[in-house]
């Protein structure tokens, strides 16, 4: 995928000390137990610039899908903020946040189940706009929704307005999401696992429609996905999330070629290679993730770590600066032997 | 004499009137401490053509012709009582997400005795010695064998499964998908453990994924499949250096790895597969292919091997 420079230099999305703990003793146990939380997500920090393509990628229950909800504020925010350009989304009231709900869009994993089964792709296109009232004639919505439908190469748009959910591949499916997602002409999108749950040539499609949709719409996104490699193919740069943390952003380059942090470098080689060429060091790491209910302290990784030492049992490490644009949350960031 | 020896394999569904030719004409080798890989999109018959070597196809399920030759013995024509001293203890299966077929109420290490009790006639005691011991092959620790499935990882569930499964010494590991449900880093362990069950016991597999990749790690040979067809199958290297077949060569450059260049735009094929009630004569990507010659819309190509060990089934090679 073509690289392209962000246009402006403005950032579109800030993220600060973003908390998501959802707490696991609830109803009447609640009276009587002390409190427990699971910390989805625990103070993290990134921001996207407009135009931009930040891939968060992790393993399951690293956070990175409850971050993506968090920001369009589909779970409740524990604590931090989140600036959309420039303004704090959690301070505003539900009328306020539904006038932000059409700059920010997000489509979900499953091609399957995120479209109403008993809704035609026109209706579902189409149900964005007729909702927040903004288009009177029904001659102009239809131009809408064929515009839309156009652009998501689902062509022609007469033969698939009609269809329901279930005449659609999964492909299709998706596409659909999309075009429903772009009618409001948003600013930023969030990709929930996008391309998953679809075979490779269809995948390889939708990659290159989301690529294609950036450029044309100016569009800025979120990519969630546990592919490292599909993040590596469309994102300008990539976070690491572990346990709610992330712990390691940076260009797409470096986290993928020279990562730092001891947990990237072992989820890179353990990627398997099509050339099927051993790779000289694949670090797999063993130990168990510690339950993210009960973390100890110190940090999270200290159950597995190659390289753990007794500072990583005592204290959480900071979030430091290794290069231009490239931070590592590790005690030892600033002395790790490169791959 | 190959150990297990796939000959024009045809396994179709019967659904009322129509037939859905889900194998259509499927042949390949397996030899004895080898590895071969079933690749290919959904729908394209790999699943069906390991649930007939194993005899598993539902009720609509038929295999019409061909015959699988095990140590030279057609099991195709076997009774299910033959099939069944066949089954666990010949060949073996792990299925995707096969942890979810735990038994939840049941302690783990009971759950990998079992196939020793009914299919060995194992004592109950010898029966659990054994099965300890096969947690410990799997990297678990032997004491978790009277936990209960529930207090296992999805990585673990997955080991446990393959414990069973090679519970009475098989020589043929059938395993579908089985990582496809798993974090990268323990499907780089349960990846790890079949390359040591391949090297250390000799263990042959038929490793079925959509994921060429992972293929490519485990396995010596690599059969892709295409709308109910072998296109192409050859030793792992050799498939990724030189593939020959249409579909090979795109279905590689469509799939991201970090091993490409992430500012060229990943290859597509535009189309779809073709429905397998009825499908056109010819060869079935004909549709799809930008080297189509008049021929491959009215005959079938026959599969030829072209270089030692290097098949493939287009007319652009014959």
């Amino acid at each position: 995928m073509k690289r392209v420079e962000p246009r402006e230099n403005d950032v579109l999305l800030s993220v600060n000390s973003l908390k998501v703990y959802f707490p696991t003793v609830t109803g009447v146990a609640a009276l009587f137990k002390k409190p427990q939380y699971l910390k989805a997500v625990d103070d993290i920090n990134f921001e996207i610039k407009r135009g931009e393509v930040l891939c968060l990628v992790g393993e399951s229950g690293s956070g990175k899908t409850t971050t993506g909800l968090a920001i369009l504020r589909l779970v409740d925010v524990t604590d931090g903020r989140i600036l959309f350009k420039g303004e704090n989304i959690l301070n505003l009231e539900k009328k306020q946040m539904r006038r932000l709900r059409s700059k920010m869009q997000i489509i979900f994993q499953d091609p399957y189940e995120s479209l109403n089964p008993r809704m035609t792709v026109f209706q579902i296109v189409s149900e964005p706009l007729r909702v927040n009232r903004l288009v009177r004639e029904y001659t102009h919505l239809v131009d809408r929704v064929k515009t839309a439908l156009r652009s998501v190469r689902l062509t022609p748009p007469e033969r698939f307005m009609p269809k329901f959910p279930h005449e659609l591949s999964g492909g299709e499916r998706q596409r659909a999401s999309l075009a429903s997602a772009l009618t409001l002409n948003p600013e930023l999108i969030v990709a929930d696992e996008p391309v998953s749950n679809l075979d490779v040539s269809t995948k390889a499609e939708v990659l290159n429609l989301l690529a294609k949709l950036k450029r044309e719409l100016k569009l800025t996104y979120l990519f969630i996905t546990h592919d490292i490699a599909d993040a590596y193919y469309i994102s300008d740069r990539i976070g690491v999330m572990y346990l709610g943390k992330i712990v390691e952003i940076g260009p797409k380059e470096i986290v993928v070629k020279d990562p730092v942090h001891p947990y990237t470098k072992a989820l890179i080689s353990v990627i398997p290679t099509p050339s099927g060429r051993m790779r000289t060091e694949r670090i797999i790491l063993g130990g168990a993730v510690p339950d993210p209910v009960n973390l100890p302290p110190g940090c999270r990784l200290n159950t597995r770590c190659p390289q753990v030492a007794e500072i990583c049992f005592n204290s959480e490490p900071e979030m430091t600066r290794v290069g231009p644009n490239h931070f590592v949350a590790c005690h030892f960031a600033k002395n790790q032997p490169t791959l | 004499m190959a150990l297990l020896d796939i000959d024009g394999l045809k396994t179709y569904y019967i659904i009322g009137d129509e037939e859905v030719k889900a194998v259509d004409g499927v042949s390949f080798r397996l030899e004895e401490g080898k590895s071969i890989g079933l690749a290919g999109e959904s729908g394209c018959g790999k699943t069906t053509t390991v649930h007939s070597i194993m005899r598993i196809l539902p009720p609509v399920g038929k295999i019409v012709a061909g015959h699988i030759y095990l140590e030279g013995r057609d099991i195709v024509s076997l009774s299910d009582r033959e099939m069944n001293e066949v089954r666990w203890k010949q060949i073996s299966i792990v299925f995707q997400a096969a942890q979810d077929a735990l038994n939840p109420i049941v302690k783990v290490e009971d759950q990998i005795a079992e196939p020793l009790i009914a299919h060995l006639n194992y004592g109950a005691k010898e029966a659990l010695w054994k099965a300890r011991e096969l947690l410990r092959l799997m990297g678990i620790d032997p004491s978790r064998g009277s936990d209960y499935p529930h207090q296992f990882s999805g990585g673990m569930k997955q080991r446990v499964c393959i414990a069973m499964a090679l519970a009475c010494d098989p020589k043929i590991l059938i395993a579908d998908e089985p990582t496809t449900a798993l974090d990268v880093m323990v499907q780089a362990q349960i990846l790890s453990l079949m390359k040591d069950l391949q090297k250390e016991y000799g263990l042959s597999m038929i490793y079925v994924s959509h994921d060429l990749s992972v293929l490519s790690e485990v396995c010596d040979n690599i059969a892709v499949m295409y709308a109910s067809k072998i296109c192409e199958s050859a030793e792992t290297a050799v498939l990724h250096k030189s593939p020959m077949h249409p579909y090979t060569k795109k279905l590689l450059k469509c799939v991201t790895t970090l091993e490409r260049n992430p500012e060229e735009e990943l290859e597509t094929i535009s189309g779809a597969p073709p429905l397998l009630i009825n499908p056109p004569p010819g060869c079935r990507f004909q549709p799809r292919c930008e080297h189509a010659l008049p021929i491959c819309a009215k005959e079938d190509p026959v599969i030829i091997e072209t270089q030692a060990g290097h098949f493939v089934a287009c007319h652009l090679y014959s």
